[in-house]
């Protein structure tokens, strides 16, 4: 019941749908009670007239008005409850989503995006059926239960009920029973079936070993194995699935035969009528309902539960960056002090006393073996992350001071490996400047060097990108994100090597396109090609998370160090590409 | 889907339901006894009730038949039912079993070049949940649609020896029922569809935000994108409230209210022979109890045939896959046993008019050390490729110990050339499992390739020797210790040929070293090929081949390449000693 206290606040927000969508469901359950008696009176009538009467029709013409009402109020209750539930798995859903736009890379990076699907879509479907069909076979069935009982108690014989109902308790015990080992064997089909999808995946990225090594049988028999397995589990899920129809039979059966006799002899001595011995029968078959409505509700609750309790986990995750920043800064002025940065205190120090400044219209490149934490630096400008150790000033105010939206905003950050939404291809590189004109897309994707590319697409800028769309290379998705940076009128554009994927002589292109457009725009380049930053005001060259050399190229190119052992070794490589 | 297709998979999936005759007539048999022994329940009651409870006989001997009668008949019945289930199960099950093994073996034995277009992800969708979705086919339609079926039947028949007339008005319900679940499918049929996909458009919507969440922070656009999903969201629900609204009018309620007016014309009726004098009472508790069940079993019938169109379709692209043509092997009994190697004006190309390989040639001797080198994409790998045989090459030819690579079967080939791939990959199991990779090879062969590997103090560290466990959970190995084992691996079939693909990323001297040992002892023995990108690795080399764009460059030993001036050979040499130069420095 915890889970239905964890949903209070919905409930009663909505007490008065759930109110009169109870009071329909009492009025089915109450007619629902009364159908079976009025049938036993009908026939009584019947037989003891000897023949149709007025009385007989009227009776008639009563069950069928039952049956109507009864039609009408289950319309109505089913649209009411699964309405409002189907209401509350698109609030969760609502805030789930918005939930995850306020959290950052360092919730990001420790959970995988299949379990956050899950949680999206399966909990929250699971936590739906919990507040509609968990509290309509709650409700209905012990409303039921209570109301056929009574009837038969005092309506028509309470010996009788007292008999007929000896092996329902069993048919109880073994609903929960045979409920609770579907559940489980449930559960373990499903881990089945993900190893079948993991041999399978296995067996398929790894293709070429096993050709090569001829082990195409083997792996056949491993899946084999596995395959048997999901079959023996799914074996056992109907096994038990199928025991429900016995029970329920068997039990029925009991009943319906003590009926019968005890009920016979009771017409026998003129204690009972046949009518009434025939509403006992359709009593009996209306109780079996409530029984399996336990069972089933057992099982949603508790798998409803489970889900609440994820689902709530994310929901009440804080954001991973604290905006209480007030200010908004007016100079693009970037200093950074004396910065020191860890992820966790086990992995050691990413970056250990960085220091450089950045003025407005300035060019900053950086360079330096993979994992020196280059692009940690970048993260944590842009307040992805909070630094322990050191400052980061913009326009002298630290970034704590600065609202998120207005750091964000000073930055036109390119990653390597940039992300396209599926939308055209116009929409993504207006994404930061949904109200771009065309032209201004199309004067950004030119310094990109795109606009040639995307002329040569079936639908031009309308041209779809991502899964229902076309596929675009490394290169064009790297300029695409460069054209996505510079649509937005951020002061500091930062490319975090992203220009890797580009060839050398289209790099050069879009960088004197840069030279050529910026409106005293600041430049951040990150690249592993020298050329791309040999123009820079300041070169930092970070090893280790220290900076090892600092300067302009010529000074750099000048000393034994890691820059022009590295501006030699890409001399030599261009010689080599150009044979 | 074409026509054809269609007929392809409905043969294929009608197959298994024919498949095992003696457990089709078992489960047959058992459907229809058990129907008998259900329908004969309420009949038994109407005997009671007619010739004894009214007419008020109470002889002692009939009753406790009728009893028995009564009670075997009832216990049967869950019994038979419980049994008619288990065998339409199993029958279900198998058939799936089954599809599913064909599936997975036959997409292993698919050629090479198929793999380089298919998406994985998609693959493993047609072997698991596509199947899947057969299953569910079979399971219900099988036990569900059949039993309940046959069951309607038997009622029916039921009816029909009590009451003609009685039955002919509940027979009504047949016809009513499917127009109103006909009427249901009508209406619903679009609005399900709308909620199923705005359902996956939400799920795109998400994923799609995870994994561009950054950029989207980055941009300041989370109002934008969260507006965008609401809306989403939004539709979703009015759509399914249609659904909902569709449903509740036409489904259950509808197919209950059906049943009261059935019950009250038929209370009706009996009422129109109980003036006429004919009624019976007990026909009438029999009927009553035969409506009772009635109205479920069409509700289901109906309501599953949704289930078999989708069954159709994932069945139709799983016909599919197991009708595309699988690699063919001669199998000629010839066995590579020197490992001589000779290639010449081998031409290659996967798609025409691309060609990667131009007119290649050259002679390996048993035993020699042949490395080949050059750029990405100048064709070394693809080379490797072709001599084990992945791609079927037309223009050349490719010959070990004088015959053809084609003529070897598939057995004999793999025996015969080992190879050692670019990422050491271990499989979760014993240390032995991972030697051996289910070749089962003797013991002595995996002990001698773990000493030629020099993996033997390795294994005499490790707590349970050979039977250590590897992979998730178990040990881990250094990558040295990986790349020995992966040696090993390859050495224990005593291959003639072995096939090195060297790794493209930095490799701690540990593992150079670890090869260079390995090379250096096997050299002589076993002819190797190894596809090269660190130089400083193969200076023993017999013969080295400089590819570029696919043909041949250069070709000598070290000392001969490096006396070239403008050699390529030698710009690569002094390239990656530069390289090691800016390494000493990061």
């Amino acid at each position: 019941m915890r889970l239905f206290r964890q949903l209070t606040w919905f409930f009663h927000a909505n007490w008065r749908t759930y109110a009169i969508a109870l009071l329909m469901l009492a009025g089915v359950a109450l007619l629902n009670a009364a159908l079976p008696y009025l049938i036993g009176q009908t026939i009584d009538r019947l037989l003891a007239e000897g023949a149709l009467n007025p009385t007989v029709e009227y009776y008639l013409l009563t069950l069928l008005g039952m049956g109507a009402l009864i039609y009408l109020l289950r319309v109505g209750w089913r649209l009411i409850l699964f309405g409002t539930s189907y209401q509350l798995g698109g609030i969760l859903r609502q805030r789930f989503y918005q939930r995850l736009t306020r959290l950052g890379p360092a919730f990001y990076s420790q959970q995988s995006t299949g379990d956050l699907m899950a949680k999206a879509t399966n909990d929250i479907d699971a936590i739906e059926l919990a507040a509609g069909e968990g509290v309509l076979s709650g409700f209905d069935g012990a409303l039921t239960f209570v109301l056929v009982i009574a009837m038969m108690l005092f309506a028509i014989d309470w010996r009788l009920t007292v008999i007929a109902l000896l092996p329902f308790p069993i048919m109880g015990y073994g609903f929960f029973r045979i409920s609770r080992s579907v559940h489980q064997h449930f559960q373990e089909s499903l881990e089945r079936f993900s190893d079948l999808n993991n041999q399978t995946q296995q067996a398929l990225s790894g293709i070429r070993l096993i050709k090569a090594m001829g082990r195409e049988h083997h792996e056949s028999q491993v899946f084999n194995k596995i395959a048997d397995k999901a079959a023996r589990c799914n074996y056992q899920v109907a096994r038990y699935e199928a025991l429900y129809e016995p029970v329920i039979y068997l039990c029925l059966t009991t009943s319906l035969l003590l009926i019968l006799g005890i009920g016979g002899w009771l017409v026998w001595q003129d204690q009972l009528t046949v009518g009434k011995l025939a509403s006992f029968t359709l009593y009996m078959g209306q109780l079996i309902w409530p029984m399996w409505a336990f069972g089933w509700l057992l099982n949603i609750i508790e798998r409803g539960s489970a889900a609440l309790k994820r689902v709530d986990v994310l929901l009440d995750t804080p954001d991973t960056i604290a905006d209480h920043g007030t200010h908004t800064p007016t100079q693009p002025d970037l200093s950074i002090h004396n910065l020191s940065f860890a992820y966790d205190e086990k992995d050691g120090q990413i970056l250990k006393g960085v220091h450089f400044n950045l003025l407005q219209g300035q060019k900053l490149g950086i360079a330096g073996p993979t994992g020196a934490g280059k692009t940690t630096l970048i993260q944590l400008l842009m307040r992805h992350w909070d630094s322990e150790s050191g400052q980061i000033l913009i326009d002298d105010h630290p970034l704590q001071a600065l609202t998120l939206h207005h750091i964000r905003a000073c930055f036109a950050y390119v990653p390597q490996d940039s992300f396209l939404f599926s939308l055209s291809i116009a929409d993504n590189i207006a994404l930061a400047r949904p109200t771009a004109s065309l032209e201004q897309i199309q004067h950004a994707a030119k310094v990109a060097a795109l606009d040639e590319d995307i002329r040569h697409f079936p639908d031009g800028y309308n041209t779809q990108v991502g899964e229902r769309g076309i596929t675009l290379s490394g290169g064009q998705r790297q300029r695409l994100a460069i054209a996505r940076a510079l649509i937005t009128d951020a002061p500091i554009l930062i490319l975090d090597d992203a220009l890797s994927a580009v060839d050398v002589h289209t790099e050069q292109q879009i960088l004197q396109h840069l030279r050529d457009d910026t409106q005293q725009r600041s430049v951040i380049i990150i690249s592993h090609r020298l050329s791309a930053i040999e123009d820079a005001d300041e070169i930092l060259v970070l090893n280790h998370g220290e900076i090892s050399e600092r300067g302009n190229h010529t000074s750099l190119a000048q000393q034994d160090g890691w820059y022009s052992r590295m501006w030699t070794y890409q001399q030599m490589e261009a010689a080599l590409d150009e044979r | 889907m074409s026509d054809n297709n269609r007929r392809g998979t409905f043969k294929l999936l009608s197959s298994y339901i024919y498949g095992d005759k003696a457990l089709l007539t078992k489960a047959s048999a058992f459907l229809v006894l058990a129907t008998i022994a259900d329908v004969l329940g309420p009949y038994l009651g109407k005997v009671f009730i007619d010739d004894y409870l009214m007419p008020r006989q109470f002889e002692t001997q009939a009753l406790v038949t009728l009893l028995l009668l009564y009670l075997g008949s009832q216990i049967a019945a869950a019994w038979l039912r419980y049994q008619q289930t288990m065998h339409f199960t199993t029958m279900a099950l198998n058939a799936v079993q089954d599809i599913r093994q064909r599936a997975f073996k036959h997409v292993l034995k698919l050629p090479m070049a198929y793999f380089d277009h298919a998406r994985t992800g998609q693959l493993v969708s047609r072997i698991t949940n596509d199947t899947e979705a057969i299953k569910d086919l079979y399971v219900q339609f099988l036990s569900v649609v059949m039993s309940n079926l046959i069951l309607l039947i038997g009622i029916l028949i039921a009816m029909a020896l009590l009451d003609l007339q009685l039955m002919l008005a509940s027979a009504l319900l047949i016809p009513t029922v499917m127009g109103v679940i006909f009427l249901y499918e009508k209406f619903s049929g679009p609005a399900v569809q709308q909620s199923r996909h705005l359902r996956s458009e939400i799920n795109a919507n998400i994923s799609e935000s995870i994994a561009g969440m950054s950029v989207l922070q980055a941009s300041n656009q989370q109002p934008r994108f969260i507006e965008e999903f609401d809306q989403v969201n939004d539709d979703y629900y009015r759509a399914r409230m249609r659904t909902i609204k569709v449903s509740a009018l036409l489904l259950r309620p509808a197919i209950d209210l059906l049943s009261v007016s059935v019950l009250v014309a038929i209370i009706w009726m009996f009422g129109l022979q109980v003036t006429t004098g004919v009624a019976e009472v007990g026909v009438l508790y029999a009927f009553l109890n035969y409506l009772g069940r009635f109205t479920e079993p069409l509700a289901e019938v109906t309501q599953r045939f949704n289930l078999y169109q989708q069954a159709m379709v994932a069945g139709d692209r799983v016909h599919t896959l197991i009708e595309e043509g699988e690699q063919q092997y001669h199998d000629s009994p010839a066995q590579i046993t020197s490992g001589h190697i000779t290639v010449s004006a081998l031409n290659f190309a996967y798609q025409t008019g691309k060609p990667v390989l131009h007119d290649v040639s050259f002679n390996l001797k048993p035993g020699e050390l042949f490395a080949v080198v050059g750029h990405t994409g100048s064709g070394k790998s693809t080379l490797l490729s072709v001599l084990l045989n992945f791609y079927p090459t037309k223009e050349g030819t490719i010959r070990l110990d004088g015959q053809p690579l084609e003529s070897f079967s598939h057995d004999n080939l793999r025996r015969g050339i080992g190879l050692i791939p670019q990422e050491p990959f271990i499989v979760v199991g014993s240390l032995r499992d991972n030697i051996d990779m289910g070749r089962n090879l003797p013991e002595a062969k995996l002990l001698q390739a773990a000493q030629q590997a020099h993996l033997t103090d390795t294994i005499r560290q490790l707590p349970d020797g050979l039977d250590t466990r590897l992979g998730e959970g178990g040990t881990r190995l250094s990558t040295g210790q990986r790349q020995q084992l992966v040696i090993a691996r390859a050495l224990a079939a005593s291959p003639q040929i072995l096939l090195l693909d060297e790794a493209t990323a930095n490799v701690d001297s540990e593992t150079e070293q670890v090869i260079q040992r390995a090379l250096r002892e096997l050299h002589g023995k076993v002819t190797m090929i190894i596809v090269a990108h660190r130089l400083s690795t193969i200076k023993h080399a017999d013969q080295i081949l400089v590819l570029s764009h696919g043909r041949i460059e250069e070709r000598g030993t070290h000392n001969e390449l490096m006396q070239a001036d403008a050699g390529l050979y030698r710009s690569m040499y002094q390239l990656q000693q530069q390289a090691r130069r800016v390494q000493m420095l990061s």
